[in-house]
């Protein structure tokens, strides 16, 4: 177990490496650039101008630009934004946990509604309860999250007046307002991932109820929850878990239309407004750091197969 | 596109009547006003970078050294007069008594400092050397004469000294605070201003306090400016109660909504819009062809048909109607006529004519294609849909681009684009020369304009401190950039903001919200 971990640590470095440089010459050949935008918007002078890029190392060549970046990033530096002059790390900081509270949360969203929907789905097959919940299953996939979202802060916002229209919540102003502020951007975000979740558990269990030993559980008469939990469901969870792990790794660079939506600090809005404003620094930075979390999680999806199924082992 | 047939003089005047001084009721005091803003990062006074959200929290924080008021005028603020002793020196004599917060790292519960006039220099010398958005290049010099007097030297005659982009905006802030705080300054900063920083939470709200010995009355208890980026959610907070002001209302539809609704609509500030062209770039390199288009265009339909009543005018210069100096419809109007004929005779002089019988306009082979670039720009979209339309219909092979805006700014300011643009200027006094003086080719003035004759006059009146001489030569110059055809007007877009009608005494215009000046102070109404 320790060499495959060594192992894929090793991999993850090299990749992160590969991706900081491909994320690097996308973002230099793409035209415009921060300070052309201050220009042309007259929020600075052509001297300023000039005086920003030598400050930023904006007019070195590329190769130079990137080896710096790399001998900072090297020492834990993100470097600065060179739009709001903010620590790239600082700023990271400050959203990353605000994304991965709305993504556990959407998960525990999604996971609450497929795994029911798709395990009565499999077992009540076309029957009105299985086209009904397929039915739910693909109105979750197609509606586009940022109409739901309008639609949830106008009923419970605006009509009803029982939660927050926008916002994070803060502890310190108590647990409810944490959960007040999650709820709708939550189920909104969440209600799209079942969709998918949902027939994937349908679809998996339906393979795993064919099988020779759940037959042979029945035959032996045990009860028939007892088939379906300790039998089905767990031979049917590594590609539940997988397809899981996916989202809610995709899900740590941020959901930018549900975090406009609702002001949700996160790390998808800060990405595409870097992105937006070509503001490199935080370009590279949120980059980086998505990527790590996604392999990061996808490193612990793989360790949880081992407790899932006992016939996997990593050597 | 649909417009709404509404007319909102009356109501917008009837609102207005309830502004600054002319409220029916006396000021109370308590309450919190919540403020929308796009995005909230850095509040450190010098390094602004003209974001708008942050600048306006910067002028709840600090004192400006003078203030600026609502027709961008500048007036007795923190410096309380000032005198030209000649054409590059002025002496500002600061205000007595006026202190910087306390209560914090800094400056204990009652102890906070007086501000003198070396914090003046400390600020203007940190400004200029952190490289933030003030235009304070002229400045040679700073010095404190005594305690409460400043002296300033600049290189030359600067008539645009004082205004929003300079000294205007320039905050005064206390030496030990900037170097005890470090990068810590931008997130919880000490000035002098009516409100004091409680929190800030970049990407999120900012929450301020009054200060309590403040030099004008603040009626208020606290500020809280909260971020919201989408502007449905905003208006859905506004019309629940989340949040009490949007001083900057950018889709127009959805300011005529409120109005209905009664909320309180007021002019935050004009903005020009127009037709831009690169002039290296052919055909547009042949004023025929310039002049052309501009009589070929039916403006004032497009305009009337997507601009509702009271939210923005004809434009038939580049000086908008806040700006006190330049606006000049009177004198612009008579070179701008729509005549369709005319137009395609200069194109035919100039050898466009419709040769192969497809309709369109072609010359020695090749269309005559127009493809106008714009960034996503719901209002000027709809605008310059009808005017492409127009074009077609006449037989030129237009278009409108819509592009990402960093790529739209790439076009203009390398020339790479179609040489046809939406231009506009949010810029207060010194707009003419950012767009047109030949200094600025390849920054702001994206038309890649040269005229030694503008240059001149622009030059002139940015060097000459009398009003009305340097408003003539301003004036002279705009004329000359119409005559030139370097820009065809389109529209001033009147940028609204709206309040909770409870809420007074606040002011949007000039483009950021300031709620305590020598002229109001604002209130809530229980």
């Amino acid at each position: 177990m320790t060499t495959y971990l060594v192992r894929r640590g090793v991999i993850a470095l090299f990749t992160l490496f590969c991706i900081s440089f491909i994320v690097f010459a996308i973002v230099s050949l793409a035209p415009g650039d921060p300070i052309q935008i201050m220009l042309a918007t007259e929020r600075i002078t052509p001297e300023l101008a000039s005086r920003i890029r030598t400050y930023y190392g904006l007019d070195e060549p590329w190769y130079i630009q990137y080896g710096i970046y790399l001998n900072h990033l090297l020492h834990g530096n993100l470097g600065y934004s060179l739009t709001t002059r903010n620590p790239v790390a600082a700023s990271i900081a400050r959203c990353l946990p605000n994304t991965i509270l709305l993504t556990i949360a959407s998960m525990l969203v999604a996971l609450a509604i497929a795994i029911p929907l798709g395990t009565i789905s499999a077992l009540r097959r076309n029957s009105l309860v299985d086209y009904v919940s397929l039915t739910v299953a693909m109105i979750g996939v197609s509606m586009p999250n940022f109409w739901l979202g309008l639609l949830l802060i106008l009923y419970f916002g605006l009509q009803l007046k029982i939660l927050p229209v926008f916002g994070i919540g803060r502890l310190s102003n108590g647990l409810w307002d944490v959960i007040s502020h999650l709820i709708l951007p939550a189920i909104t975000l969440g209600t799209s991932m079942a969709g998918l979740l949902t027939r994937l558990t349908r679809s998996t269990l339906l393979d795993v109820l064919t099988v020779d030993y759940v037959r042979t559980a029945r035959a032996k008469g045990l009860h028939e929850a007892a088939v379906i939990y300790k039998h089905v469901f767990r031979n049917a969870l590594i590609p539940i878990v997988t397809v899981a792990g996916l989202q809610f790794g995709a899900l740590l660079g941020g959901a930018m239309i549900v975090e406009t939506v609702f002001a949700w600090p996160g790390m998808g809005r800060l990405a595409v407004q870097a992105v937006q404003q070509r503001d490199y620094p935080v370009i590279q930075g949120t980059t980086l750091v998505f990527a790590a979390s996604f392999m990061l999680v996808i490193l612990l999806v793989d360790l949880l197969y081992v407790f899932i199924d006992p016939r996997i082992r990593y050597e | 596109m649909v417009k709404k047939v509404f007319s909102l003089v009356g109501m917008i005047g009837l609102l207005l009547v309830s502004t600054v001084g002319l409220s029916a009721s006396e000021p109370q005091r308590g309450g919190v006003l919540r403020i929308h803003a796009l995005d909230l990062q850095n509040i450190d006074a010098h390094q602004l970078l003209g974001r708008n959200d942050d600048v306006s929290v910067a002028f709840q924080v600090y004192d400006p050294l003078v203030h600026v008021d609502s027709n961008l005028m500048p007036r007795p603020g923190l410096a309380q007069s000032w005198e030209n002793t000649d054409d590059t020196t002025w002496v500002f004599h600061l205000r007595p008594g006026v202190t910087f917060q306390d209560g914090n790292g800094v400056f204990p519960e009652g102890q906070g400092r007086e501000v003198t006039a070396e914090d003046v220099v400390y600020s203007i010398n940190r400004a200029k050397e952190i490289a933030g958005d003030l235009d304070l290049r002229s400045i040679t010099s700073v010095k404190a004469l005594d305690k409460y007097t400043v002296e300033i030297k600049t290189a030359y005659p600067d008539a645009f000294l004082l205004d929003i982009h300079h000294l205007g905006r320039l905050m005064i802030v206390p030496r030990e605070a900037v170097e005890q705080m470090g990068e810590e300054f931008s997130l919880r900063p000490v000035g002098s201003g009516p409100f004091e920083v409680v929190s800030f939470i970049p990407g999120e709200k900012a929450v301020l306090r009054r200060n309590e010995d403040y030099w004008l009355p603040v009626y208020l208890d606290g500020v809280e400016f909260v971020v919201i980026p989408d502007p449905e959610t905003t208006r859905i907070a506004l019309e629940t109660g989340a949040i009490d002001l949007i001083w900057y209302v950018r889709n127009l539809q959805t300011a005529v909504d409120l109005a209905q609704e009664g909320f309180t609509i007021k002019p935050m500030g004009y903005s020009f819009r127009g037709i831009g062209f690169n002039m290296t770039k052919p055909p547009f390199d042949d004023w025929r062809v310039r002049m052309a288009l501009s009589m070929m265009l039916d403006i004032d339909s497009a305009v009337k048909a997507v601009i509702p009543e009271g939210f923005g005018e004809r434009a038939y210069g580049q000086v908008p109607p806040n700006v006190p100096m330049g606006y000049d419809p009177e004198g612009l109007r008579p070179l701008h006529e729509y005549n369709p004929d005319e137009g395609l005779r200069l194109l035919a002089a100039a050898g466009w004519t419709d040769s192969d019988g497809d309709g369109f306009l072609d010359k020695d082979g090749e269309p005559l294609t127009i493809s106008i670039e714009i960034y996503p720009n719901p209002t000027g979209i709809d605008v310059f849909t009808i005017l492409v339309t127009q074009l077609r219909e006449l037989g030129i092979d237009a278009h409108l681009q819509q592009l990402d805006t960093s790529v739209w700014v790439d076009h203009l300011l390398t020339g790479k684009g179609s040489g046809i643009f939406f231009d506009f200027s949010y810029a207060g006094p010194t707009g003419l020369y950012s767009l047109f003086h030949s200094a600025t080719i390849g920054a702001s003035n994206t038309h890649f304009y040269s005229n030694p004759v503008v240059d001149y006059l622009l030059d002139r009146a940015g060097r000459t401190l009398d009003f009305e001489k340097r408003s003539f030569f301003w004036k002279r110059a705009q004329r000359i950039v119409i005559e030139d055809r370097v820009i065809i007007p389109v529209y001033f877009e009147l940028g609204p903001a709206a309040a909770n009608p409870k809420a007074h005494g606040w002011d949007a215009s000039g483009g950021f919200v300031r709620l305590v000046t020598p002229d109001h102070s604002a209130w809530i109404e229980k």
